[in-house]
């Protein structure tokens, strides 16, 4: 393993989800956020990781171990940020609720991944 | 490589070009060259080079990326389509330094003559068919062809750009509409000549808000379409002051063609002017149509 570089362990059937929320977060950040250094850094990786994930989408039934950098860590926790800021702006709807629950149960995927890796 | 010694696959559906193309067009002025026999409308001169160049700066900053679709770390063989300058594939062949990446232009006039060793510039036309076999590359891009390709080709183009995709491999197509939304009366003259022109050789850009749709036609999966609006002028910041500035060089550069279909010039220089003195004071935008996906298995 590289030097700040981090494995996350990834139930198979929450890949396509987590590739999902990158895919929703770049379309919105092309829609919405100005285009700025800090923004297409953070694009970049989180497009990385999409690129990694299409991989391993075609892999069978056991979870999967998905190295990340350090910055790629940050940047997925900036993506879910920004999309829950930007559902939680929204008038309160069954939908609304829907995309902040799938939101939270990715950010719940990421941090148990990292403490699962840190174990095994 | 002998395959690029010729083409290794020809479909003679497109326009017809000649071997030898007559460079100079009778009605340009001798500081424009514009390629005769060709439907593409733009010139092929330095100055177009330099536009270009700065378009491809302008993309890569309000796109964040030169590339959109998401690559798996290892792509052995990327293609550019309609490579321009060759700039984009030059930065690619940097990006992927353990890849063979291949611009391919129908005109050499403007291919730069510093790529890197793993990028190889070539003449290819992809309305003629690529000088390319089957599943050849992993990574498959093309860029801004809407003043290149006649509306009824677009299918074939498609159809082309997936055939030297590999299975598995990613397609990714990038237009514009190359129209300016929310414009004032300046802009909707200068852009009318424009249109007229586009009329005149069947490049109204009608497939490109359904690029999706041919992708997905040509059995292409996990495709995603985005319609990205970028601003133009100062209300867009340094991305619009720059959107700016490429959109007016590259209405000028359509000066010849628009005075050849009946624009009086003196009258298209005031509308320029005109266009970008409203720019300062409206919000214009112009949209990017985005689209890629995997070529699936037959």
């Amino acid at each position: 393993m590289r030097e700040r570089e981090i494995a996350l362990l990834l139930p198979p059937g929450q890949i396509g989800l987590l590739a999902e929320v990158c895919a929703t977060y770049r379309s919105y950040a092309w829609q919405n956020l100005p285009p700025t250094p800090e923004r297409n850094q953070t694009l970049k990786a989180v497009q990385a990781v999409q690129g990694r994930l299409a991989v391993l989408r075609a892999w069978g039934d056991e979870p999967i171990r998905l190295m990340v950098h350090q910055e790629e860590i940050s940047a997925l926790r900036l993506m879910l940020r920004t999309l829950m800021q930007a559902w939680g702006r929204q008038l309160p709807s069954p939908v609304r609720d829907r995309y902040l629950a799938t939101l939270a149960q990715v950010r719940l995927l990421l941090e148990r991944g990292r403490r699962q890796a840190a174990v095994s | 490589m002998t395959f690029f010694r010729r083409p290794f696959h020809r479909r003679p559906t497109g326009p017809s070009s000649s071997r030898t193309q007559k460079l100079v067009s009778p009605l340009a002025p001798p500081q424009r060259r514009y390629l005769e026999g060709e439907t593409y409308l733009l010139p092929k001169d330095q100055e177009e080079q330099g536009r270009l160049d700065y378009q491809h700066a302008v993309m890569s900053l309000t796109l964040g990326n030169h590339y959109l679709a998401p690559l798996p770390p290892q792509v052995r063989t990327i293609v550019d389509v309609g490579t321009g300058t060759g700039i984009w594939a030059a930065e690619m062949a940097r990006l992927f330094p353990e890849s063979l990446v291949v611009g391919l232009d129908l005109d050499a006039a403007l291919l730069s003559l510093t790529a890197p060793n793993n990028c190889l510039l070539r003449v290819g036309n992809i309305l003629t068919g690529l000088p390319l076999p089957d599943q050849f590359a992993d990574f498959v891009h093309q860029r801004f062809l809407v003043f290149a390709i006649p509306d009824a080709h677009w299918p074939q183009v498609i159809e082309e750009l997936v055939r030297v995709t590999q299975i598995g491999g990613w397609i990714e197509v990038v237009e514009t509409d190359a129209r300016v939304q929310a414009a004032g009366a300046a802009t909707r003259q200068v852009f009318g000549w424009i249109e007229t022109l586009r009329q005149a050789r069947g490049l109204q850009g009608t497939w490109v808000p359904r690029l999706g749709e041919l992708l997905q036609r040509e059995g292409v999966e996990q495709i995603e379409t985005q319609t990205i609006p970028l601003r133009i002028g100062p209300w867009g910041g340094r991305a619009g002051r720059m959107m700016e500035r490429d959109i007016v060089a590259g209405v000028q550069a359509l000066k010849e063609p628009c005075r050849a279909q009946g624009a009086d010039p003196d009258a298209f220089d005031g509308g320029v002017q005109a266009m970008v003195a409203e720019w300062q004071q409206s919000q214009p935008s112009c949209l990017i149509h985005l689209a890629y996906g995997k070529r699936g298995k037959p």
